[in-house]
């Protein structure tokens, strides 16, 4: 895929940005639409390009500048005709400060509902933004319904989700959906390059990233974590490779996962899990696809010794793993399980 | 819509959408597509003048409720003289209406207006006579969503409202109104609109707005919107932002189409078909691989995969599709119909996983892989159930793990020409079970338990989809046995038997069984006493196994039973079902 420059400081996404920008020049602007797709990838910063695009004050090609000050406003977040919602702006206006966050609730709509009904302040619409849609409770989702259908005609509502089947058809059925993938490789990596990463560093984080630009920027600018990472990718090689180090690894993360680091584990097992289809791809012989290419010697080596179907075994216990834990499984078990299906090395 | 560069002064508002701006305007053949059974009986029911006073509008979304309560509200208060012709859109009361002025036309919101008190205010203003046009009319969108004692206190007046008042309620879910409440209404189901219609359709509103469009793009956008005209309209707008411009003029073309939706080109698929019959793993991942690189919808890809491998299974199996090209009929020849009809399940299955963890495509990886090597999930557990893994209770979603495929024996090249590309060495060295006998389309009972076994965590993971609450009242149930028609669970816990024998919760496990099962079974959950009585009378051999209910004649599915094949090979399919259990007898001993 070639990386064409688009009009908007945004990586990648042509499609969108294409579409997005010929609606804000035109005037044909949709009264919702849906951005979803992987998180990291650069939704939010697109729905604030397309505010800033609806609101500048420079001629229409032009938009947005960037310089005017509404588009320097709707970035710092603080332009009055751009509302958004995610869950921390719903635990910032808690009064009570005693809610709990894990949904969006019924009462977070019903105060956007009533914000966006009046006309806009200095511009011409009114946007609001939608962080996390899908974590909209079932009872938001209803009040928003007749808003989505027919909003007064300055609204521009700009739903983010991850997954667009997360939403009620309802919903989906009255906005339009803009489908963000993430970035190639290769964007990933121009990306990194052109903000003085070393070439071979920005491949490897590009391939690291999978795609997520947010990502690949956070294990740029932390050095750190890029190294956390490649020790704990060494970690699970290691278990791969070594029948007793793989029960003695299930067992620490049994631990850890014991002590309440959920998040931990499950990255771990998100790691081994990456490994494990590395082998795959490399014993079907799609060798460039990998994600772990630092490490390709060593995965290369190991997918000699295990036929097709042995790695597949490998992967489809990883990812029962990886299941069983996310419906509140015995940890324990279901990690001395998975090591235990791997297949034995030769 | 050009703009003045100077910015502020301009009055702007979103474009009206489509399917806002072509709503019908009356139930003239033409105008109203796709729901004829609806507008027939809604226009004899206006020129008899036997309008009821309360309708029950349900169907999916975009399949016309809403605009069908506006058009029976303008027909029911239309000035024309001659009632078949009404609405006419020309007399006062209809322009009050078109324009959205009228008074007496009231549209609730029943998502945001839920409670007892609203209901209660409506009942209110209901009394008073119209001030505009003859009768009042409420349209109730989303009426599922009142509260019960909203539906309650609405029962009164909506069995007896006075003469000057109707009631529409349009929901897309029905079940979920009270019975009280549906009985009270006319019920009318709106259905999804086939291709055709909605094809026809997108035509009209092009010509009508100075589109130019493709066929074939008109195609992809409404096989895409799945009957619904809101979405079908909805994409062919954005379409029209996107369109190229030739000469001045818009074209929507097939390829934007893709683009937008994130649609795979056909080649892909055909590709993606042709490493299975291959057997090439790696050509396949690498579909898959250049699919998400440039941007397609791993979705999309697997959706059209599926529909794809169903138009091989129907060209396999003696149908025609006008959809099949030269191709398509070439490659069905490579599968045998079992075959095809393993992988359209293979593949259908892993829908709900997709995209969920870190790793978007794994599940479409995963099940191509395992398409080529052929995992069986019935074949592994016995040959370890020797020495039992130090963990059992993981035992049933392990089984299970590589999903509910039946076993390679089916996929044991029976007609398969020798394809002309040399198989990668790789691919084809993986441990094959030995051939079964011919695939039976419907196993009998021994098989059917151990395929619920070998199932059980996959279908609790559908319902789970499905339904988190049924869900959670399987994790304390295990399956025990398939009886005729019967599949038998077992509970230690009143509640969650109690619930699971609840007729509503029932069907939602039982829709999913039908999946794995190949068929419909009634479940039945019992508690561990009673199921002792008859666990010793289990192992009874194949047929003679106790059915107290004789499987009823089921035209739709003959159980092919009197195969002696077929009964042999239930035989080991049982023996290998009771080595499972047996297996953990040993253990509690």
């Amino acid at each position: 895929m070639e990386i064409a420059a688009t009009p908007w400081p945004i990586v990648g996404h042509t499609v969108a940005v294409e579409m997005l920008a010929r609606a804000a020049r035109t005037g044909q602007v949709a009264h919702a639409y849906l951005f979803f797709g992987p998180e990291g990838i650069g939704r939010f910063t697109l729905a604030r390009i397309f505010a800033q695009a609806l609101l500048c004050e420079a001629p229409p090609d032009e938009r947005p500048c960037g310089r005017c000050s509404a588009c320097q406003r709707v970035e710092r977040g603080v332009h009055p005709d751009v509302s958004i919602i995610s869950r921390e702006t719903q635990a910032a206006g808690d009064e009570r400060g005693d809610g709990k966050h894990t949904r969006i609730s019924i009462e977070t709509v019903r105060n956007l509902r009533a914000s966006i009904s009046l006309r806009p302040m200095e511009g011409r619409w009114r946007v609001a933004i939608i962080a996390e849609s899908d974590l909209l409770s079932r009872d938001a989702f209803d009040a928003l319904l007749k808003t989505l259908e027919e909003p007064p005609p300055f609204v521009v509502l700009i739903l983010i989700a991850t997954e667009a089947e997360a939403l009620p058809e309802t919903i989906r059925s009255r906005c339009q959906p803009v489908p963000l993938e993430p970035l190639s490789r290769g964007a990933v990596a121009a990306e990194l390059t052109r903000r003085g990463i070393p070439p071979e560093e920005a491949a490897t984080i590009a391939s690291l990233s999978r795609g997520r630009i947010g990502h690949a920027l956070a294990l740029a600018a932390d050095p750190e974590a890029l190294d956390a990472r490649r020790q704990a990718v060494d970690a699970g090689l290691e278990m791969i490779e070594s029948p007793l180090a793989a029960i003695a690894g299930a067992r620490r993360l049994a631990d850890t996962y014991r002590r309440g680091q959920r998040d931990a584990v499950e990255r771990q097992i998100d790691l081994l899990l990456g490994l494990w289809r590395d082998l795959l791809l490399l014993a079907g012989g799609c060798d460039e696809a990998i994600v772990n290419a630092d490490r390709r010697d060593r995965l290369a080596r190991l997918a000699r010794q295990w036929t097709l179907a042995e790695i597949h075994r490998g992967v489809v216990a990883t990812l029962q793993a990886l299941g069983d834990l996310a419906i509140n499984a015995q940890p324990r078990l279901v990690l001395d399980h998975m090591v235990t299906q791997w297949p034995q090395p030769r | 819509m050009p703009q003045e560069p100077s910015g502020r002064a301009e009055t702007v508002a979103q474009s009206q959408s489509l399917y806002r701006k072509y709503r019908p305007r009356s139930f003239a053949p033409g105008e109203f597509v796709g729901q004829e059974h609806i507008a027939r009986t809604l226009r004899n029911a206006i020129v008899l003048d036997r309008v009821a006073h309360a309708y029950l509008f349900c169907g999916p979304r975009g399949t016309g409720k809403t605009s069908t309560a506006r058009l029976l509200a303008k027909a029911v208060n239309c000035l024309a003289p001659d009632p078949e012709a009404r609405p006419c859109n020309a007399c006062e009361a209809c322009e009050a209406i078109n324009a959205g002025t009228a008074v007496d036309i009231i549209e609730i919101d029943a998502a945001s207006n839920r409670g007892v008190d609203d209901i209660r205010d409506l009942r209110e203003k209901v009394k008073y006579a119209p001030t505009q046009l003859r009768v009042k009319f409420y349209i109730i969108d989303e009426a599922h969503q009142l509260t019960r004692d909203a539906f309650n206190a609405f029962l009164k007046t909506l069995e007896e409202p006075p003469g000057h008042v109707k009631f529409v309620l349009a929901t897309t879910e029905p079940d979920k109104l009270p019975d009280t409440i549906a009985s009270r209404c006319q019920r009318f189901d709106f259905r999804r609109f086939a291709l055709s219609d909605v094809v026809e359709h997108l035509r009209g509103v092009c010509e009508r707005e100075g589109l130019e469009a493709e066929d074939e793009a008109l195609r992809l956008i409404a096989r895409q919107a799945t009957g619904s005209m809101r979405d079908a309209l909805g994409l062919l707008e954005q379409l029209a932002l996107f369109g190229e411009t030739v000469d001045g003029k818009q074209v929507i073309t097939a390829d934007a189409v893709r683009r937008v939706t994130g649609m795979s080109r056909s080649d892909r698929l055909v590709a993606l078909v042709d490493a299975l019959a291959r057997k090439d793993a790696g050509a396949g991942l690498r579909v898959i691989g250049e699919a998400t690189e440039s941007g397609e919808d791993i979705h999309q890809l697997n959706r059209q995969l599926v529909a794809y491998l169903r138009t091989l299974l129907l060209i396999r199996a003696g149908g025609t599709s006008d959809e099949a090209g030269e191709d398509a009929r070439a490659q069905a020849e490579q599968f045998t119909v079992a075959e095809l009809a393993a992988l359209v399940r293979t593949f259908s299955s892993i829908e709900g996983a997709l995209n969920k963890g870190s790793y978007a495509q794994l599940p479409l990886e995963i099940a191509l892989v395992e398409s080529i090597v052929g995992t069986a999930p019935a074949a592994a557990p016995p040959a370890e159930s020797p020495q039992p893994p130090p963990i059992r209770p993981a035992e049933p979603a392990r089984a299970v793990a590589p999903s509910p495929r039946p076993e390679p024996a089916r996929r044991q090249p029976q007609v398969r020409e020798p394809s002309p590309v040399p198989r990668p060495v790789r691919a084809v060295d993986t441990p094959r079970p030995a051939p079964t006998p011919a695939p039976t389309p419907r196993p009998a009972a021994g098989s059917a338990l151990e395929r619920l076994v070998a199932s059980w965590g996959q279908i609790r993971r559908d319902v789970k989809m499905a339904n988190s609450r049924v869900a959670a009242l399987l994790s304390s149930v295990d399956p025990l046995d398939v009886r005729g028609e019967e599949v038998v669970l077992v509970s230690p816990y009143e509640f969650h038997r109690n619930k699971l024998n609840d007729d509503g919760i029932r069907a939602v496990v039982e829709d999913v069984l039908v999946r794995y099962m190949g068929g419909p079974y009634r479940v039945v959950c019992l508690a561990p006493e009673e199921v002792r009585d008859f666990v010793p009378a289990d192992p009874v051999p194949t047929e003679a196994a106790p059915t107290p209910t004789p499987p009823p004649a089921n035209g739709a599915v003959p159980p092919p039973a009197s195969n002696p094949l077929a009964d042999q090979d239930d035989e080991q399919r049982l023996r290998a079902a009771r080595s499972i259990f047996n297996a953990e007898e040993i253990e509690q001993e």
